[in-house]
């Protein structure tokens, strides 16, 4: 796949990096890992007033790392796809670890919603029960008598009518018969039997309730062989007012057992909630979940069969593709600027520019706060010279910020996505300066704040990790650091890109770049750089079938492959792979001349008894026709 | 609206091989040992081994023969030799590889004894290099030369009578099957054309390498 200079390309199949939740040790990307990063939709953006019009949209997926790697993927973004999604619970995501913080939703500040036994700290680095396993990102519980819940109180309305979907993510320690339950809602704190959602596990069978105005009206199903011991599953339920539908790891399936199926109504109204346990009491919450759960969401529509599908991520990366999200890819912010704000990754295709757009503060003001000049390819100029002899170079990456006021609390990470296989290492500038200031600083000569590991922390700004950084887990951010960004100001930091000597045509790379906002929100763009573009012929032969005492010119040839041209000034290395003898300037690159050849002088060995041996003699094309 | 998926990439070498098996040269001092001519600069030239070695060859056996310059002379009382001893440095070897019905040499041979031909060893006062020529099928010595001419037939050394016969048999194509069409088209050297005419390589003998 020749790569041209209109694309944007985006890390798939490179498997390295953040696979394991290890890698990332103190979570501060919530465990995100390479090969979540999946989709790219791209086209133009246009504003109307405050309002984003997608006229195509520009999808960009980060996805939580699955609470267990063989388990499957949740898509968590797509939860936002669905425009109904209206609640997300998800362990220590949300402003401190120690609360079911709220991520994503559509409107009002995160409730108050916390764990039962108030975490600290101190909790976080242990193992014991009931405690935000961070490496997980789930929060055990220890089953009955265990006191472990997560609960809203008071009540408050959710949002939801007769149709709703409710999705739980959640591992059973324990396949013991009794009631354990997952989830549940209802009009009362303590125990309450009408109006009321709730499901629960009983040995491996699934329960599932909705209760109308009575205790003994209710729809009630049961799913056998629902679970298996420790091990992760997907739970989604759907209700449309009239019929209850069960999807496991995003596959419907059929009840077995319907104690009662009657008409239910009114379970739309304010409730109060609990994950884990029946009732809504700090000391007895009684029937209290055995296992992990990782997350609990819901949305006021009845999800199709084919949604619920596309949530779940097998790992192959992409959920359905007939599925389209167009202008439904939300990230909402959340916090004390929060605002009901979509943000936009935009991608300028004639510019080259990408980056963030969003609405931002009390008022909100669409403005940039990130943006990459020439981007999509950063470094794809490398020279075929400069890819056999080895090179490096940097290019700058503004932040600049036009939103109207201050960024403050806003970090960004920087991520290889294929570690290890390109050399790739970034320097950091903090200054923040003016625009006019950023094109006088040419990347190409020099090295901006460029600073040697030591002085590396003092210099920076803390939220910017270096690749070595964030794999080793040393020098964490420090908490409550910001990265202050005053309106209609630029900070910057420099990328260096390091092109080993020898590189293969066709190596690239990618980062990702993560911005992180107060509340855990994070959104991510690629920025991948190409070495090499374009096939090309080449060929290999000696000018003479060399004998003992004797030798051979050996000769290398590159042409352009469509128009069959000699190309001159390539880089080329020609050495031995087997056989007897010597090769002069063996691995040293080679140019080729006017006629688009390089030649290395073979000699081969003064001994009569290496004749009948066989020689091999191999030579490698390093550089691109430029 | 579609989704498309990118990948970056892992880069592929673009490679190219050839192998070969050496052939023999035969052990220096036996009937069947190739002769050889080694440029000093081995980083440009390889050695050219004779693809066979010459039909007839003048002014050398086993070592070089210098045949002094005599005259004889009348005298008042009857005639006298006068004889004038010449050095190895006077001395001009020539090797003949015979053509007509048995044709000379493979082309791709001419080819490289011209290249010593024309790429002499750089010109230096102090430490002047030569060329190695090694009868290796007449004796274990060695010497240094300096490349005079190749000459291809009978006419003027800087016509080449490049009547070409094929190794398949008989006249062909004119054009060789190693020349390219491309720029990456293989040159190769085993169905290179023969010559028909004989070939003549002068060398004027420096020294004997000690």
């Amino acid at each position: 796949m020749a790569l041209t200079g209109d694309e944007l390309r985006f890390h798939y199949t490179v498997a390295s990096g953040y696979e394991d939740p290890q890698a990332d040790p103190d979570q501060s990307l919530g465990g995100y890992r390479s090969e979540d990063f999946i989709q790219e939709r791209e086209g133009d953006v246009t504003t109307a007033g405050t309002t984003f019009v997608f006229t195509d949209s520009k999808q960009i997926n980060l996805k939580p790392v699955s609470p267990d790697s063989r388990t499957p993927l949740v898509n968590s973004d797509d939860y936002a796809s669905a425009s109904t999604f209206v609640h997300w619970y998800r362990p220590g995501y949300g402003d401190a670890d120690t609360e079911m913080g709220i991520d994503h939703a559509t409107a009002g500040t995160p409730r108050d919603i916390s764990l039962q036994r108030s975490l600290d700290s101190s909790d976080l680095s242990s193992e014991q029960p009931g405690q935000f396993d961070q490496q997980r990102e789930s929060v055990t519980f220890t089953g009955a008598a265990g006191n472990q819940q997560i609960r809203q109180s008071p009540a408050v309305s959710w949002g939801i009518a007769n149709a709703w979907s409710i999705f739980a993510w959640v591992r059973p320690t324990s396949t013991a018969a009794g009631t354990f339950r997952i989830f549940r809602m209802g009009p009362s704190a303590t125990q309450e039997w009408s109006y009321e959602i709730t499901f629960w596990r009983d040995g491996t069978t699934l329960h599932v309730r909705i209760a109308g105005s009575t205790s003994t009206t209710q729809i009630y199903q049961t799913y056998n062989s629902f679970f298996a011991l420790d091990t992760w599953v997907y739970i989604v339920v759907t209700w449309n007012g009239t019929t209850l539908q069960v999807y496991k790891d995003g596959s419907p399936v059929s009840w077995d057992t319907q104690p009662d199926n009657d008409s239910v109504t009114q379970i739309d109204s304010t409730r109060y909630f609990s994950i884990s346990g029946l009732r809504m009491n700090y000391t007895d919450p009684l029937e209290e979940w055995e296992g992990q759960i990782h997350s609990v969401g819901m949305w006021s529509s009845t999800l199709a069969a084919a949604e619920v599908a596309d949530l779940v991520d097998f790992g192959d990366g992409e959920g359905d593709p007939a599925l389209d999200h167009t202008g439904k890819w939300l990230v909402f912010i959340t916090g004390a600027n929060a605002v009901d704000a979509r943000k936009i990754i935009y991608h300028d295709n004639t510019t080259g520019e990408m980056g963030f757009k969003v609405p931002w503060g009390t008022a909100p003001v669409i403005g940039e706060i990130f943006r990459i000049s020439g981007a999509r390819h950063l470094f794809d100029d490398v020279t075929a010279q400069q890819c056999a002899e080895g090179h490096v170079d940097y290019r700058g990456i503004s932040f600049y910020n036009t939103t109207g006021g201050s960024l403050t609390d806003v970090r960004f990470y920087i991520i290889p996505l294929d570690p290890g296989t390109t050399g790739l290492d970034i320097a950091c500038g903090n200054a923040q300066i003016g625009a006019s200031d950023m094109d006088t600083i040419s990347p190409d000569t020099q090295e901006p704040n460029l600073v040697t590991d030591s002085a590396f922390s003092s210099t920076r700004p803390q939220s910017f990790r270096r690749p070595d950084d964030y794999a080793s887990g040393k020098d964490a951010p420090a908490s409550g650091t910001s990265f202050s960004l005053a309106n209609f100001f630029h900070s910057n930091i420099w990328i260096r890109r390091t092109t080993p000597a020898l590189s293969k045509r066709k190596d690239s790379a990618a980062w990702l770049l993560v911005m992180e906002e107060t509340g855990g929100t994070k959104t991510a763009v690629p920025i991948v750089y190409d070495v090499l573009g374009y096939d090309v012929a080449f060929s290999l032969d000696l000018d003479r079938i060399p004998r003992t005492f004797g030798g051979s010119r050996v000769t290398a040839r590159v042409a352009d492959d469509t128009l069959g041209q000699a190309a001159q000034d390539e880089s080329v290395t020609i050495e031995i792979d087997s056989g007897p003898g010597t090769l002069v300037s063996e691995t040293q690159p080679l140019d080729t001349d006017v006629n688009g050849e390089a030649f290395a002088i073979y000699h081969s060995p003064e001994d009569d008894a290496e004749a009948g041996n066989s020689v091999t003699i191999t030579s490698t094309f390093w550089g691109d026709p430029t | 609206m579609t989704s498309r998926l990118y990948q970056v990439l892992q880069g592929t070498a673009v490679t190219a091989a050839s192998t070969v098996t050496l052939l023999p040269s035969g052990v220096q001092g036996d009937r069947s040992a190739l002769c050889r001519l080694v440029h000093p600069d081995t980083s440009n030239f390889p050695a050219v081994v004779y693809y066979r070695n010459p039909d007839r060859r003048f002014n050398f056996s086993t070592d070089v023969l210098k045949h002094p310059i005599t005259a004889v002379v009348r005298t008042a009382s009857s005639s006298k030799l006068i004889r004038f001893e010449t050095l190895d440095i006077d001395t001009v070897v020539t090797e003949v590889w015979q053509g007509g019905r048995t044709l000379s040499m493979p082309l791709f041979m001419f080819h490289q004894l011209e290249e010593m031909v024309e790429n002499p060893p750089d010109f230096d006062p102090i430490d002047q290099q030569y060329i190695i020529w090694e009868p290796r099928n007449e004796t274990d010595d060695t010497y240094k030369v300096e490349v005079i001419g190749c000459q291809v037939g009978g006419g003027n050394p800087g016509k080449f009578n490049m009547r070409r016969w094929y190794a398949a048999g008989g006249p062909s194509d004119p054009v060789s099957p190693g020349d390219r069409d491309t720029p990456t088209d293989t040159m190769d050297v085993s169905p290179s054309p023969i010559i028909d005419q004989n070939v003549i390589l002068t060398m004027r003998i420096i020294e004997k390498v000690v």
